[in-house]
């Protein structure tokens, strides 16, 4: 409920709020829906507007970069998601139990998160570099036979990219995870003890369930995550041995840039979209109609 | 965290044997966590030959400044090679801006949202939360555009600009969010004592909200500079913030790859984010804890 | 001396109608409680005397001006909040005086004006402490100071003490009836507890489900309350209530004639069916078996300390009595009831109004 305020205050904030809503609407709205007005026509080095229909929708779907593109990513999100919530699960479960040193764990589980995916990158590629890498370690420890060249094979390399982006989110998920963890009544811990049910069944059936909206949290961060996935691609494998790891935002800003197919990136970018609102808005709805307004 | 509460966490029965385990474990994780940061820094101080001969987790049997000091000062960061620092500086003069413009507009914004009962405030709204899920990728052509009619595009203000777009929704939800858990009596008690729209900003929601301030500033800080697309894409040559530049040195050496002139960069643009984490790290797991980063 | 009178006042939250018809006069230097339970409206009525709340139609007079479309801080109100509103980042003194300041009130004035208040409420030593240094009882005296400081012709209560403990409750309660008596300025008070309304008001209005259901004095209201909300609302433990129906100037209820005071009868039409209340306090319980009065089953006993509080059974209906603590039941004991015949409250058993 909103307190009345005299009309003047009123005009105040209307002010205040129309720089911002001039932006944010020219450029989340409008600028996107000429991405996507751009989608349809047949725009390569610059921008024209020459209806082409679904043209670029078509070859867009033919072209093998982009499905390879597309098949990573979903192939990265349902590896990544799953194990960096798993292990950021268990990490915060075993936190939360009280353990001495919290907050120096806590500060080593997380710093990776305020490191550049730049940076992330190039540090695992130089640890999984076939020759002097961990695979080295392994064999001056006497396993002469030892390899790891994940990052420079065609099938494999993905996987790579995985491992560092769970390295660097784990401890983020962690976090968000033992706020909630945190926000558990002690008594109900209290009440699982004295009726003994067992450790995972606890946590299975009560503790996550009433953790839910710190769950969904790590969900929506994690996703972002997915959809953003770029600069550690860039960094690691160029997108390669070949296009093997290639992802959609690099596909979207290699044409547009590189190649100087504008219209062709604006379709992968607008199915990029459609693919985030599809899985983004029913959270929205679904978090706000569980919160009800907040005033 | 009350540590009273600790004890009534943990069964009584298999605490030993389970408790050692936990420890165990999180210590290997925290080991896992750490390898990266100690690989680079012992590569960073590797002269070649050491690292060709020697192991990926060795201490460097003589410590060499000279790779820092090519890295800082003379790599090559594609045709230029004058190391780092030109990035450094760039990187400072994008994110202080950036940062301080950011919160400025999202604490206004979230302002206006959250006490006063402006028209189409909540359609602004919602346009800037789903806006933050937004692939970057799907806004980049559209800034392109909206960049280059302005004459912004390749400069300083260009890329500020486009990191307070991304910045504010995450920014403006955080503090509507903080105030929108601020009691309606207080807006109440300033409107009988007489503060009008901006008084009551300053003089009571101001003060109030320096911890988020420096929630929102520190993750701010570390995003901007983390930061590799905006500054790639809206930076240009000269403008090109220390992760690019790190990107290129990595990328475009001909010839035998320094590894531990790599290192050196990367450990270089990695110290102001790691300073601000471990200097602020409370705020800055406050900031991910209360869901900031939601955006 | 102020008054706040309220003409035919209406509010609305877009369609829905919050309050409608609203008339009431509250003259100068009268302590006024609304009380009810939430959601009956009371807040919203004092916020739209306050200023803080739109009104659709009517008129709201403070002192004889129309004040209905006048900002809150010209209209000679203080204002003091349930959950305190302190600004957090001000020392008390900053708080006291910060909306003096606002209306650029001379330094030297708003120095002496706290001090004055300060000195009242004696919260000197706490002049320079932040809100977050005070105990919940400190804080809401610091807030009650925010108000006096206004130097209001009226005081707008908004459940001030419901976030406190019961002992700190009461003390305040003394606290705010002596500010009242010291600077007879017109209070009006939100609460949904009916002992701060009993000890503090002049004249209480009872609110239910946004309608005025009675307003008069606290012990009008206690011993001739005018439906058997307000008999249930006000009074602990609530009045009883049994069904029956009239016969010769008796209640008949469950077959027994129980007789009822020619003063309240009189009005009465025989074979009405009626509600008949009766409060714990008006009742005695009969051991003996001489065959008068309401038989009923004991339930529950409660000692109290100075009196027991026994729960009885009459078929499916319980009722509340206060007995001497001297007395011995136990409970499955068979006893009788006597209600004080001059002590009986009939309403209407469609309308439940007060007959």
């Amino acid at each position: 409920m909103f307190v009345r305020s005299p009309s003047s205050s009123r005009l105040q904030a209307t002010l205040t709020l129309v720089p911002v809503a001039f932006v944010v609407l020219s450029v989340y709205v409008g600028g996107v829906l000429w991405a996507a007005g751009i989608s349809f026509t047949r725009s390569s080095m610059l921008p024209n507007y020459r209806f082409a229909g679904l043209t670029q929708y078509i070859n867009l779907f033919a072209n093998a970069r982009w499905q390879v593109s597309l098949g990573n990513m979903v192939l990265f999100a349902s590896i990544f998601i799953p194990v960096t919530l798993l292990i950021g699960y268990s990490m915060a479960a075993m936190i939360n139990r009280g353990v001495r040193g919290e907050n120096a764990l806590r500060t080593i589980y997380l710093y990776p998160f305020a490191m550049s995916f730049i940076v992330t990158g190039l540090v695992w590629r130089w640890l999984l570099d076939p020759n002097f890498g961990i695979a080295d370690v392994a064999r001056k420890l006497g396993f002469e036979n030892a390899s790891f060249d994940w990052i420079v094979n065609a099938d494999m390399a993905i996987f790579t990219i995985i491992i560092a982006a769970v390295w660097h989110s784990a401890g983020l998920v962690m976090v968000v995870l033992l706020a909630g963890l945190r926000g558990v009544d002690d008594d109900l811990w209290k009440a699982i003890r004295i009726e003994g049910i067992p450790a995972w069944k606890a946590h299975l059936y009560i503790i996550v369930p009433s953790i839910g909206t710190s769950i969904a949290t790590a969900l929506v961060l994690m996703s972002l995550t997915v959809v953003r996935l770029f600069d550690v691609v860039v960094a690691m494998t160029g997108g390669g041995p070949g296009i093997a790891t290639d992802v959609p935002a690099k596909f979207i800003i290699d044409h547009m840039f590189e190649r100087q197919q504008v219209g062709l990136a604006s379709a992968a970018a607008t199915t990029l979209l459609l693919l985030v609102l599809a899985v983004a808005v029913p959270l929205l709805i679904l978090k706000n109609h569980r919160k009800g307004g907040a005033r | 965290m009350n540590p009273a509460n600790a004890p009534a966490r943990r069964n009584a029965l298999a605490a030993p044997l389970s408790r050692v385990l936990v420890y165990l474990l999180l210590i290997v994780i925290a080991i896992v966590a750490l390898l990266p940061l100690y690989v680079m820094i012992v590569t960073a101080f590797k002269s070649m030959e050491e690292i060709r001969s020697g192991t990926l987790l060795s201490l460097p049997r003589a410590f060499g400044f000279e790779h820092w000091w090519k890295a800082w000062n003379s790599a090559c960061t594609g045709l230029r090679c004058e190391g780092l620092k030109v990035g450094f500086v760039n990187s400072f003069l994008i994110t202080v801006p950036s940062v301080v413009l950011a919160i400025a507009a999202g604490a206004v914004t979230g302002y206006a949202l959250s006490f006063w009962r402006v028209r189409f405030a909540n359609v602004l709204f919602t346009v800037m939360l789903i806006g933050g899920f937004f692939p970057y990728q799907v806004l980049i052509y559209p800034l392109v555009r909206i960049t280059s009619t302005v004459g912004l595009f390749n400069s300083l203000a260009g890329v500020i600009f486009v990191h307070v777009v991304f910045a504010l929704p995450v920014v403006t939800l955080l503090f509507r969010n903080y105030f929108a858990s601020i009691p309606i009596d207080l807006f109440k008690a300033a409107r009988v004592d007489g503060a009008g729209y901006w008084r009551f900003f300053f003089s009571i929601l101001l003060p109030m909200s320096v911890p988020m301030i420096a929630v929102a500033g520190i993750l701010q800080v570390t995003f901007i500079w983390n930061d590799y697309i905006v500054g790639l894409v809206f930076g240009g040559i000269n403008y090109a913030p220390m992760t690019v530049q790190l990107n290129n040195i990595v990328h475009s050496t001909y010839g035998e790859r320094e590894y531990n002139v790599e290192m050196a960069a990367t450990l270089l643009t990695s110290i102001i984010p790691l300073l601000v984490y471990f200097t602020s790290g409370r705020w800055f797991v406050r900031g991910v804890a209360s869901g900031a980063v939601k955006g | 001396m102020t008054g706040v009178h309220l003409r035919n006042l209406g509010i609305r939250y877009g369609q829905v109608e919050v309050l409608k018809g609203i008339d009431l006069d509250i003259p100068a230097s009268e302590f006024i409680v609304l009380l009810g339970p939430s959601g009956c409206g009371k807040s919203t009525l004092l916020n739209a005397i306050a200023g803080l709340q739109d009104v659709a139609e009517g008129q709201i007079l403070i002192g004889g001006h129309d004040m209905t479309n006048v900002e809150p801080k010209n209209r000679g109100i203080a204002m003091v909040f349930q959950s305190y509103a302190l600004y957090p980042r001000m020392s008390v003194r900053g708080n006291l005086s910060f909306g003096l300041k606002v209306a650029k009130i001379a330094k030297p004035e708003i120095e002496k004006r706290v001090a004055n208040v300060a000195k009242m409420l004696q919260i000197e030593p706490l002049l320079d402490r932040k809100p977050a240094e005070l105990s919940g009882g400190q804080r809401q005296r610091v807030a009650i100071g925010r108000a006096v400081v206004r130097d209001a012709g009226v005081f707008l209560f908004d459940e001030p003490l419901s976030n406190l403990d019961a002992q700190l409750r009461s003390d305040l309660r003394v606290e705010i009836k002596r500010l009242h008596q010291r600077l007879k300025s017109t209070m009006v008070y939100v609460t949904h507890d009916q002992i701060e309304a009993m000890t503090l008001a002049d004249r209480i209005v009872v609110m239910k489900d946004r309608i005025i259901q009675q307003q008069g004095p606290p012990d009008e209201i206690y011993n001739r309350p005018a439906n058997t909300f307000v008999a249930r609302f006000v009074g602990s433990p609530a009045m009883n209530f049994l069904d029956g129906a009239i016969g010769g100037g008796h209640a008949i209820i469950d077959r027994q004639a129980i007789p009822i005071a020619a003063a309240i009868s009189a009005p009465l039409s025989d074979s009405r069916p009626v509600i008949v209340g009766i409060r714990p306090e008006d009742m005695t319980i009969h051991t003996d078996d001489s065959g008068s009065g309401l038989a009923v089953e004991i339930d529950v006993v409660e000692p109290m300390g100075p009196e027991k509080l026994v729960w009885c059974k009459q078929g499916d209906i319980g009722l509340s009595v206060k007995a001497p603590s001297s007395i011995s039941v136990m409970p499955g004991d068979r006893v009788r009831l006597r209600l004080a015949e001059e002590k009986l409250h009939i309403f209407d058993k469609e309308t439940g109004k007060r007959i």
